[in-house]
């Protein structure tokens, strides 16, 4: 008995050992130091379109730098569907892209090869608007009915428009980020206005 | 079903009553007539009971148990024509009939409603038994039986008028069984069947049916005293589902007198019967109503707009349809019996289902009554061991323990994608949920002590749950899971002669009441119970 706790403790080193020297060949790895941006309120039609933001002066960017490397993500509630673009391929000028994943959020440490990031073209969008994809709609199938809850759990990566790479998570589609177990929420005359992003992320700058 | 245990009378003429009072009005009270003579013999029953019903909830309006009157007669005639040749026939009769207020929301308004209504069960059985020859016999028996419920609903306002519900539902069966012993004590069993089925609800304007046949075979093959191994088939054909045939093996070995070993196998088929399909048990004042597949969609549409539907549990469209259960089990036990005052009785089980058909939960209504409906689960296991313990420390003491491990478990299969060193995998997912309504350990144990002195027969029995999972959802952000809990019942009984008995007793005496997890339970009751045997 003795020995076999021995020889699991020297296992467990060695395991250790590999893993860290394995971990030390990537260049990036995300270290668990996130922000959470609150009530970002997306966009829609009758306002004009997007909502544009700059993960990296973590601010709102305005519509006239649309066309510009200036913003990495832009949101849009779109009613069936709510749009998360990245600043690539038929949405904007840049290098960006992104990548959807049904991963824990804080569990994530590695950062996605280049050649997994989708870009946005007229047919597909790279992170997948429609419900099921980072976010469900509760319909009378769960509780609290009629409502956007974010699909528990779920990755957002994006590759910023100059090419730096973040994981993001949205914790809350509706104003103030309410906890969705209350009777208030529940009840829809009571429930706060939807199209507010709550989300967190952490930015690799390259 | 019911199966009626029907006695053989023996004795030229034999008579008893019973009758039994209780708290909240409760009664019970039954006659038993029975003769033979020569070939003839015959029986005939009837019983009533009753109750002012229960309400666990002081706030909310209605009752969980509407009060009830309920009446059975039943009666059973033999004919023996010859030695080798014997006919049975057995009719019952039964009503029920309920009344009380619920409440419902009109047009945003409480409004006080009361439901009546009843439900009547008529069944005849015929059986014929010939054994034409020493090694063959054959029987044949005819079942038919008819269910009418009806129910309605009165408004307080005048105005509104009436809703009432009425259906017919009838089912019958005819079916060959023969039985060929060889030579070498083999059994073979073959046999086969029609049955047809009838419903007729208002809402359906017109009748529905459907049918199917079986056949089966079976051959029970004795090795030795010690050892057997049976094997047999069943097909069944179905005019609305596909045709199955379902196989089973089983064996039993018993070593010594004191030990049996058992194991089988086989699988299973279960189509949606007619009471899925198209009954609504619709006695909403008892707290549940539970709807037919093919009626729950415009039921609960009518419901929300009466603005009776509180929360939906599940989606509801999902008990729109139902498809057939297939099932493969599989048993290993034991009975052991090594001393005289001991026996064990151990079995171990596996079954796995597909369409696993489960009464769930789907909506709450305003009235704080559950609405229920069929839904069939994809992919379903259940395993566990039962246990059954008899032991006799001394002469008037026994005590009967019976234990069930049960691990029910829904499985959902999906895929999800994950990062594996930087590339993006599609990765096959298996999760397990408790499937609704079946607690982790339950039991029952019971104490039986027979005092010398006066001869007071005296019986404790406790019926124990573990937690279970309430709202069988398959939204595991809303599992919702009732506390476990005990009954305690005990009750003394008196030979006061012959032919009188006497008996007192309390069920549920912890008064143990849940409105939230255990609405049918009553608080605690008592009761005074007499027989008279006249002879």
């Amino acid at each position: 008995m003795y020995n076999k706790t021995i020889s699991i403790f020297v296992l467990s080193i060695f395991t250790l050992f590999v893993a860290c020297s394995e971990s030390e060949q990537t260049e990036l790895t995300f270290s668990g130091e996130t922000v959470t941006v609150n009530n970002v309120q997306a966009g829609t039609d009758t306002t004009g379109g997007f909502t544009f933001y700059n993960l990296s002066t973590n601010s709102i960017v305005s519509d006239a730098d649309s066309a510009t490397n200036n913003w990495d993500i832009a949101l849009k509630d779109a009613g069936f569907e709510i749009l998360v673009i990245t600043n690539n391929g038929v949405s904007g000028p840049g290098n960006g892209g992104g990548l959807l994943i049904d991963q824990d959020f804080e569990t994530i440490t590695e950062v996605p090869n280049d050649d997994q990031f989708k870009v946005d073209t007229d047919s597909e969008l790279a992170i997948d608007a429609t419900p099921g994809g980072w976010w469900i709609y509760t319909s009378t199938q769960l509780e609290p009915n009629f409502a956007v809850l974010p699909k528990d759990p779920h990755t957002i990566f994006v590759r910023t428009a100059t090419g730096d790479y973040a994981k993001l998570e949205v914790l809350s589609y509706y104003e103030g980020n309410p906890d969705t177990s209350t009777p208030e929420f529940a009840n829809l005359r009571t429930r706060p206005a939807q199209g507010f992003f709550t989300f967190r992320f952490e930015l690799l700058e390259n | 079903m019911i199966n009626i245990i029907t006695k053989k009378n023996t004795t030229p003429f034999s008579s008893s009553v019973f009758s039994e009072y209780g708290n909240r009005n409760t009664y019970n009270s039954g006659i038993n007539l029975g003769f033979s003579k020569n070939k003839i013999s015959g029986q005939v029953n009837a019983s009533a009971n009753g109750s002012d019903g229960f309400s666990l909830s002081d706030s909310s309006f209605g009752n969980n148990q509407n009060p009830f009157r309920n009446y059975a007669f039943d009666t059973s005639l033999d004919y023996q024509f010859s030695e080798y040749l014997s006919t049975d026939a057995t009719y019952r009769y039964a009503r029920k009939s309920f009344s009380g207020p619920t409440i419902a929301t009109v047009q945003g308004q409480a409004i006080e409603i009361n439901e009546d209504g009843w439900q009547d069960e008529q069944s005849l059985t015929l059986e014929t038994k010939w054994n034409p020859f020493e090694r063959f016999n054959t029987s044949v028996i005819g079942y038919t039986t008819r269910f009418e419920d009806y129910s309605t609903t009165l408004f307080e306002d005048p105005t509104e008028s009436d809703i009432t519900n009425n259906n017919e539902q009838g089912f019958n069966r005819l079916e060959v069984q023969n039985n060929y012993t060889w030579k070498f004590d083999h059994i073979s069993t073959f046999g086969g069947g029609l049955t047809t089925e009838f419903v007729n609800a208002e809402r359906y304007k017109g009748k529905r049916t459907q049918s199917g046949s079986f056949l089966y075979l079976q051959h029970q093959a004795f090795f030795s005293d010690k050892f057997s191994i049976t094997g047999g088939a069943r097909l069944d054909n179905h005019s609305t589902y596909n045709s199955y045939i379902s196989p089973k093996l089983s064996a039993r070995y018993k070593p010594s007198e004191w030990l049996t070993f058992r194991a089988s196998a086989g699988r299973g088929f279960k189509a949606p019967d007619f009471r899925t399909l198209y009954l609504n048990f619709d006695n909403g004042g008892s707290g549940y109503r539970v709807i037919g597949t093919l009626n729950i969609q415009s039921y609960i549409s009518d419901l929300e707009q009466d603005g009776r539907v509180r929360r939906f549990f599940v989606d509801p469209s999902r008990a729109n349809s139902l498809s057939p259960e297939y099932s493969t089990s599989f048993n290993f036990g034991f009975d052991i019996d090594p001393l005289q005052n001991l026996f064990l009785k151990i079995n171990l089980f596996r079954n796995n289902a597909e369409n696993l058909i489960e009464a769930l939960p789907v909506a709450e209504l305003t009235d704080d009554s559950q609405l229920f409906g069929y839904i069939n689960i994809n992919e379903a296991y259940t395993q566990g061991i039962e246990s059954e313990l008899t032991f006799i420390p001394f002469k008037d003491l026994k005590l009967n323990v019976g234990y069930q491990y049960l691990k029910a478990v829904q499985i959902q299969r999906e895929t999800i994608s994950v990062l594996e060193n930087g590339v993006v995998i599609d990765k096959d997912i298996l999760t397990e949920a408790p499937l609704a309504r079946r607690p982790r350990h339950s039991g029952t144990v019971k104490l039986s002590y027979q005092e010398p002195f006066w001869g007071l027969e005296t019986a404790l029995r406790v019926i124990l749950r573990s937690e279970y999972l309430f709202n069988g959802s398959q939204a595991t952000n809303n599992e919702e899971f009732a506390p476990g809990y005990s009954l305690w019942n005990i009750s003394v009984a008196k030979d006061i002669s012959e032919k009188i008995r006497i008996q007192i007793g309390t069920d549920n005496f912890t008064n143990h009441t849940d409105p939230n997890f255990l609405q049918y339970q009553a608080g605690i009751s008592y009761f005074g119970k007499l027989f008279i045997t006249f002879n």
